[in-house]
């Protein structure tokens, strides 16, 4: 990512990781986010840079804490009083930079061309309104259409994603549904307008695994039917395998690596990478413990120079902890952050 | 539940015929009655009677309307309540509105600025609005806006029906003494509970689709941290009523609390009784009405 890493050669090679900033419906670059504490302003995420096309997924994936969300929220303009955007960095929606936009023209932006799904569907309905009025709200504050038009869209995109009786159901309110048929309605809200990007934050966590899977189906189809760009978070690689196309890890506020998925999981660069992978059941290695990685990732007051994974990381050398890391390009369409990346071999999962 | 608690409140409300010491036909027969005299007063009244008996032939005729006749004007206690009523409600209505017309913007302020200002000056009033007692707080309204810049009249009272500008120009200073602490208490609640509600997933998500800021709290945020400050409003209603006794003596209101008070030093018993039953009944129905308005702030609570 040419921010990050101005000594990597942009390449065309390159270029395709990137994707190509007009091709990208939603490119971000350079996006640091700040959080204000009782020591000052802390840097919780820094200089991440990733794009999404049409008809594709990106996961974003990392443990609690490595400011995946965040990163998000602050693409939506959503971040909690106590944060802000840092400066140089930019978020662009088909081409339209949102970081400088007024609040107000960026409500308009907001349920129309970049929407969000959240990761508590038990909570993100509003209790004291029947569904179908809270997406015909949407619908109307998005578009120039009548009340009566308004519900029938609600009807129509519940129907879309699979509640049985969608027509009916409009006028139940979020306690009469299930935790899965609650985060179905929030993917209709979501939805409504068609949107060219979805930004899904943790978007089955809360689920059952069996409901788990049909919510990624519904997402995937409905990504390719709408042909939107769709971004997913999350912590879980299966989540990963199942749905995305490209990956970006994040571990304590940066991107460690990015790729294709089927390369990051072959062939992982960075020992990260390879300690999360390791971390997940997989059939090959059923009934011995599962790897885990010691230690715990650095609270962003200690992020610090040098590479942030090295306290935890089995390959450090003391090379590792001084300098600052750059994302750099490892191999087509495979980026970095690790000095060692070349001379270590690191196991990946088929 | 309503009925039951209006037959219990009727039930402690006839024992205060138990309570009070002294026989009603003594004190009714006069000074210098004689033992046949005070057996007649005692016939008429049915005080002779097991308790049960005269608790039915009471509330019998409660039940039809008929709460008796004043022990000493010998007027129909219905009637008196009813030509004070309308006082007392347009006094606790006023209270109420004044209330709100402060209370919502003082809370929707303080609740979406924290920390600010006005935050802090919200909050400020609010203890100083539940630390000033209302004899005084009216005191010294009547003092200023009445008597020194006379925008105000001090006392009296106009029917609704007669003159409803006047009407609520009496109503001012009273609504407003009786309605501060009832402000005050208002404020705190809605601070509190938008604020809360201001922190939830569904706010989030309520900005992740674009909703105007407006509409997010005014909408969303109000009607779901509406429910504390109805229970809220509710019991200061109830209070209400029970403060408009002392505000009616300082601006001179022909209502419900003077009847109570003039009642109480005659030993009236007929009188107390059919006031305090009234005013149960116009406590429980508010509480009837706050029950109702949970059911439409809170589709959960219509399902249980």
């Amino acid at each position: 990512m040419s921010a990050s890493s101005p000594e990597a050669a942009p390449d065309a090679a390159t270029d395709h990781i990137l994707g190509h900033a007009l091709e990208n419906v939603l490119d971000v670059r350079g996006l640091t986010v700040e959080f204000a504490t009782e020591a000052g302003w802390i840097t919780v995420v820094e200089d991440v840079s990733f794009g999404v096309r049409r008809g594709e997924t990106l996961a974003i994936v990392g443990e609690s804490g490595s400011g995946k969300s965040v990163t998000s929220l602050a693409c939506m303009g959503l971040l909690p009083p106590a944060g802000r955007v840092g400066p140089g960095g930019s978020v662009s929606l088909n081409g339209v930079e949102l970081l400088s936009q007024r609040r107000r023209t960026l409500e308009d932006i907001r349920g129309d061309r970049i929407a969000m799904i959240f990761q508590e569907p038990m909570t993100s309905l509003d209790p004291a309104f029947r569904v179908g009025d809270q997406i015909a709200e949407v619908v109307r504050r998005h578009r120039r259409v009548s009340r009566r038009a308004a519900r029938a869209r609600a009807a129509e995109v519940l129907d879309l994603v699979g509640i049985p009786r969608a027509r009916e159901r409009v006028r139940d309110y979020p306690h009469e549904f299930s935790g899965g048929m609650r985060q179905r309605v929030m993917i209709a809200m979501a939805l409504s307008c068609e949107p060219d990007v979805v930004i899904a934050d943790e978007p089955t966590t809360a689920l059952d695994v069996t409901i788990q899977a049909q919510v990624l189906d519904l997402l995937r189809s409905l990504r390719d039917e709408l042909g939107m760009g769709l971004v997913v978070i999350t912590h879980d690689l299966g989540v990963v395998a199942d749905i995305a196309d490209r990956v970006m890890v994040m571990y304590a506020g940066q991107a460690v690596e990015t790729g294709l998925v089927d390369d990051l999981f072959g062939a992982p660069r960075h020992p990260y990478t390879e300690g999360l992978l390791r971390s997940m059941p997989t059939a090959e290695v059923r009934g011995t413990r599962l790897a885990s990685i010691p230690g715990q990732p650095p609270p962003p007051s200690r992020f610090g120079d040098g590479c942030r994974f090295a306290p935890r990381c089995p390959y450090a050398i003391d090379e590792c902890r001084s300098g600052a890391l750059v994302l750099r390009r490892v191999a087509n369409d495979h980026e970095a952050r690790c000095v060692r990346t070349d001379e270590i071999v690191l196991g990946g999962v088929s | 539940m309503t009925v039951p608690i209006l037959v219990l409140a009727s039930f402690l409300v006839f024992g205060l015929v138990l309570l009070v010491p002294g026989d009603p036909a003594i004190t009714l027969a006069g000074d210098n009655a004689t033992e046949e005299q005070i057996q007649v007063i005692r016939d008429r009244l049915g005080l002779d009677d097991p308790i049960h008996v005269q608790y039915g032939r009471w509330a019998s005729a409660a039940v039809q309307g008929d709460l008796g006749d004043s022990l000493f004007s010998g007027r129909s206690v219905t009637k008196s309540i009813g030509e004070r009523l309308p006082v007392t409600v347009s006094l606790a209505a006023v209270s109420v509105l004044i209330a709100l017309m402060i209370a919502i913007p003082a809370g929707l302020l303080s609740a979406t600025r924290r920390g600010t200002w006005l935050d802090t000056t919200a909050t400020v009033g609010a203890s100083l609005g539940l630390a000033m007692p209302s004899f005084w707080l009216g005191a010294v309204l009547a003092l200023i806006f009445a008597l020194s810049l006379g925008w105000l009249p001090a006392t009296g009272y106009v029917p609704l029906t007669e003159n409803p500008f006047e009407w609520f120009r009496h109503l001012v200073l009273p609504g407003l003494t009786l309605g501060t602490s009832a402000a005050a208490e208002t404020t705190r609640q809605l601070r509190a509970s938008l604020g809360d509600v201001l922190q939830q997933d569904y706010v989030r998500t309520a900005r992740a689709v674009g909703l105007r800021s407006r509409v997010v709290v005014l909408k969303h945020g109000m009607k779901n941290a509406a429910m504390p400050v109805v229970t809220v409003l509710g019991f200061q209603v109830a209070f209400l009523l029970g403060g408009s006794v002392i505000v009616e003596q300082l601006f001179a209101l022909p209502g419900l609390g003077g009847l109570a008070i003039r009642a109480v030093l005659d030993r009236d018993l007929p009188v107390i009784q059919g006031v305090v039953l009234f005013t149960t009944a116009l406590v429980v129905s508010i509480n009837l009405l706050v029950d109702l308005m949970y059911g439409w702030l809170n589709p959960k609570v219509r399902a249980a």
